[in-house]
């Protein structure tokens, strides 16, 4: 399969919060009921088309689907590493889910490669509004905390779902971009140190003379 | 109160549970036991393989009915029940199975062709046996070999529906208490009152001990048997079941139930008549319910939309048919409902022809090989009221006059002009089903797309089509099959082998019309379909056919790393999938031997059998005895106490359950059965093992554990 950039993100959540729903509404465009409990670790995958300043990316997404369970934890922050975003999600009708968030957060600025990494939040299974716990303005003051992107979503109606993914992919996207540019910047930089320099020996040299 | 003439009982006596039928109820107080359950392997095993008993194994529904069956594999189960439990409240299904009536009419008819030929009748172009009363008489007939041409259903005639050819639950211990008029057949509160009048009548208080049998779909008949000669006594079409109800809770006639049904031929005539009933165990009376829930629910989607809203959610399950199946309905219906149960075969090398696999995504077809098509109608129309043997009125169903062949073309909704017509083989009709073979020419430059193989432009549909000949009606009768195909190179080799055959129902509304002559005459109105059926949700898991060859692996696909289809439109859920049955006859002597000589260690051809594959319906009992559990009642004493247990891990379990094989029929339902049996294994695990405790998976493997009935107790043991 042809694609310009492949990008790895990182579904995380408490165990029943919807992540394999999530994942599978996104690439199948299907809500089943039936999902059985990921075990371990799963994947999906999907190719999309991302326009960025009139250049369009053909980005090969890479989707991985983690084990809530606790015991599962030391297999899948294995994971962590080769992530560029992640999806954190919480059951907006359960609260320990909720309350759980602030330790995923720890979780992935240990094991991430990066300090900060992009990780947009979703309150799910906000279809369910009769049995919902979780208030939104104490999700999006939560999340105002932490610096998050707070969105709410729900699997069965599809509220939200791929715009989770665009919105992390904006992030990931700019932080690609702005990295290079540093990088780029860096190293024109340095052409430039290093012409200075030679100049000041020429200088040097001409005055010795 | 009418008395028929007895014809085919036997079944109600078979005493047996079956789970699957209830999956909707929690399990009753009644601790419930299971037919596969209770069978013990061993036995099935050495049965299985002594010649006498093969033919019993394959024993068809209609073959249990007509003949008294001396050895019977539910025989076991009686003894398995353990004494002292109340256990009369039983239910069985009967299954259903196509494949078994071909196989059993092979099986049988020689052994017992001989009796009773003299008192058969001709029917259109069928032959119909008297069927001698088993129960009085010990003698019954069987058809005679010739009539094995007759393919099918051969026994039922046409106007004899055969109450006990459809699906139903039986249900012992049941008193007939009588029945009273009724005006109003819709007021549950006259029901109620009727109830209460003849439940309490000194003369009924035993009533008249009857078994009855519920259908599970509208087109059935409620039948019910005299307990002590299990002769049919009387038969209710569901369709003519105006109301159901069931004695208030908590008061005197809380074990009884009653139904309002028509009487008389038509509309105006139509007397209706309250039927009371009680059940010996106040609880069956919940059973009893749910299966006439199940019985008004199930209905064929033309006929769905004559249905009130939704009979399931009544909790006082009351379930009530308004318009077009009730009494406001013409008694003589002019819908009827043909079966086609359609077959594949391809010509291999050797120049015989093999089943072609048939996989959820349809059929896998090797290009550029010739096939051969069959397709047998069947007529599942049940028509109480027509007593009469005249085929020419519509009180029997319809009379297939004839069967033009079949045609076959490319994609689906394809014009009549883009049909070919295949090169008939064989084809018998005449009467209410017919069967006709074709030859499929791979060379046939019509049908070339189907040698193409898939993803080059290949059709991803067929459609097939059978033109009938009815007679009264006019126009001959199409019936279109369309089905999902995928064409593979004509080298392909399949290692998964599922060939479980299409079966789908026609609805065929008639209208009359008078023609120029002034004769009657009927029009096609409408022909629906049902879609393919899934007959494999009504299967047993576990039958005993399981056991037995099907002809068809006689030459098993070598293995290949070609992968399963997984790449359909929808995610594949867990549990879909199908376990492989066949075992062949050498394979299954060797187990009997090596577990006959199992009496402390292992033998030593255990390793050697075990490494080729525990054949399927072993594997209980097997694991067991290489776990070495012997002692099942200390066993089942620390299980107690387990699920009497608190479990820390609750919560997270019960998380888990309704994501266990959630496709599969076992566990589907939520609260049912099989969740709640896995809810209580993976409790107790987790408590016995405290360090593990639970872990997300473990309830797959529990799961497995219990779909091989590894230990039935641990399956039905009440909380």
């Amino acid at each position: 399969m042809d694609y310009d950039y492949l990008i790895k993100l990182l579904c995380v959540g408490d165990s029943g919060v919807g992540k394999t729903s999530f994942l599978y509404k996104y690439t199948d465009g299907v809500f089943h009921t039936q999902f059985i409990s990921t075990v371990g670790i799963d994947f999906r995958e999907k190719t999309v088309i991302y326009q960025q300043n009139a250049r369009q990316h053909r980005i090969h997404l890479q989707l991985w689907d983690t084990a809530g369970q606790e015991r599962f934890r030391s297999l899948t922050t294995a994971f962590y590493r080769d992530a560029m975003g992640f999806l954190l999600l919480f059951d907006l009708t359960n609260e320990a889910s909720f309350l759980e968030v602030r330790n995923w957060i720890e979780q992935l600025k240990t094991h991430s490669l990066s300090d900060d990494p992009d990780i947009v939040l979703c309150g799910h299974k906000c279809d369910l509004q009769e049995k919902r716990l979780v208030n939104q303005n104490r999700a999006r003051e939560f999340a105002k905390n932490y610096n998050l992107l707070y969105l709410e979503t729900s699997a069965k109606t599809g509220q939200n779902i791929d715009r989770a993914i665009e919105i992390l992919l904006d992030k990931i996207m700019y932080r690609m971009e702005t990295s290079v540019e540093y990088a780029m910047l860096c190293a024109s930089g340095r052409r430039r140190q290093s012409l200075q320099r030679l100049q000041a020996k020429q200088d040097r040299k001409l005055c010795s003379c | 109160m009418e008395f028929n003439e007895c014809h085919l009982n036997e079944v109600s006596d078979l005493v047996g549970i079956d789970i699957y039928s209830d999956r909707s109820q929690t399990p009753s107080p009644t601790p419930v036991l299971n037919t596969n359950v209770c069978c013990d392997l061993e036995d099935i095993l050495s049965d299985a393989i002594s010649e006498s008993l093969q033919s019993s194994l394959r024993v068809s529904r209609s073959q249990l009915i007509n003949q008294e069956l001396t050895i019977r594999p539910e025989a076991n189960i009686e003894s398995n029940i353990p004494e002292g439990l109340d256990l009369y409240k039983v239910i069985f299904e009967v299954e259903n199975d196509s494949d078994f009536k071909m196989n059993n009419l092979e099986g049988t008819s020689q052994t017992n062709s001989s009796k009773n030929q003299e008192s058969c009748r001709h029917v259109g172009g069928s032959k119909f046996y008297e069927v001698v009363d088993g129960s009085s008489s010990g003698v019954t007939s069987t058809p005679s070999p010739t009539e094995k041409q007759d393919h099918m259903k051969p026994i039922e005639s046409d106007d004899e529906v055969s109450d006990v050819d459809q699906e139903c639950t039986v249900f012992c211990g049941v008193s007939y208490l009588g029945a009273q008029n009724i005006a109003d057949p819709k007021s549950e509160t006259d029901i109620q009152r009727i109830m209460k009048e003849l439940s309490s009548m000194p003369e009924n208080r035993d009533g008249i001990a009857v078994s009855i049998s519920i259908p599970v779909c509208s087109q059935g008949l409620v039948v019910l048997y005299q307990a002590d000669t299990n002769s049919v006594m009387t038969r209710y079409a569901v369709n003519r079941i105006s109301f159901y109800a069931r004695g208030a809770a908590g008061s005197p006639v809380a074990s009884c139930f009653a139904f309002t049904w028509s009487h008389g031929e038509t509309k105006e005539s139509a007397v209706y008549r309250c039927h009371v009933f009680r059940c010996h165990i106040a609880e069956a009376v919940n059973q009893v319910s749910s299966c006439f829930a199940k019985a008004f629910e199930r209905v064929p989607r033309s006929m769905a939309s004559s249905l009130v809203g939704d009979l399931s959610a009544a909790p006082s399950m009351t379930g009530s048919l308004t318009e077009g199946l009730g009494p406001a309905a013409p008694p003589m219906q002019l819908m009827h409902v043909l079966e086609c149960t359609v077959d594949i075969k391809e010509t291999d090398a050797k120049g015989t022809f093999s089943h072609v696999p048939k996989e959820r995504l349809g059929y896998k077809l090797r290009g550029g090989i010739d096939k051969q098509v069959t397709i047998n109608v069947t007529q599942v129309t049940n028509n109480v009221q027509s007593e009469s043997e005249d085929t020419q009125g519509y009180t029997g169903g319809l009379y297939i006059e004839r069967c033009f062949g079949i045609l076959l073309a490319p994609g689906r909704s394809v014009k009549h002009s883009d049909m070919q017509l295949l090169e008939m083989v064989s084809g018998s009709s005449g009467g209410s089903g017919c069967s006709v073979c074709a030859l499929w020419n791979a060379g046939e430059s019509a049908l070339a797309a189907f040698n193409v193989a898939s993803g080059d432009g290949a059709p991803a549909y067929m459609s097939l089509a059978l033109d009938l000949v009815i007679r009264g009606i006019r126009d001959p009768l199409r019936l279109v099959i369309e089905t999902p195909v995928k064409v593979y190179p004509p080298s392909e080799r399949f290692w998964y082998y599922s060939k479980r055959p299409l079966v789908q129902q026609f609805y065929i509304n008639l209208k009359e019309s008078v023609d120029s002559l002034g004769q009657l005459q009927y029009e096609v109105a409408s022909v629906e379909t049902s879609g393919e059926l899934d007959r494999s949700r009504l299967n047993l898991p576990l039958s005993l056919s399981s056991l037995l060859p099907s002809p068809l692996s006689t030459a098993p696909a070598p293995p290949s790393p070609s992968e399963p289809d997984s790449d359909g439109d929808e995610p594949l859920l867990s549990g879909t999938g199908e376990v492989s049955k066949d075992c062949g006859v050498d394979v299954l002597e060797n187990w009997a031997q090596v577990l006959r000589s199992w009496i402390g260690p292992r033998p030593r051809a255990l390793s050697q059998l075990v490494r080729v594959g525990v054949p399927e319906a072993l594997r209980g009992e097997v694991w067991l005895r290489l776990a070495g559990v012997d002692q099942t009642d200390k066993l089942m004493e620390t299980y107690r106490t387990l699920i009497s247990k608190d479990c820390p891990f609750e919560a997270v379990i019960q998380r888990d359950i309704a994501r266990t094989f959630p496709a599969h029929d076992f566990f589907r339902e939520a609260g049912g059965l099989g969740q709640d049996s896995l809810l209580r294994m993976a409790r107790a695990y987790a408590v016995y093992d405290v360090e593990v405790g639970y872990c997300q998976g473990l309830s797959f493997l529990a799961a497995t554990l219990l779909l091989h009935n590894l230990n039935s107790q641990m399956r039905y043991y009440p909380q």
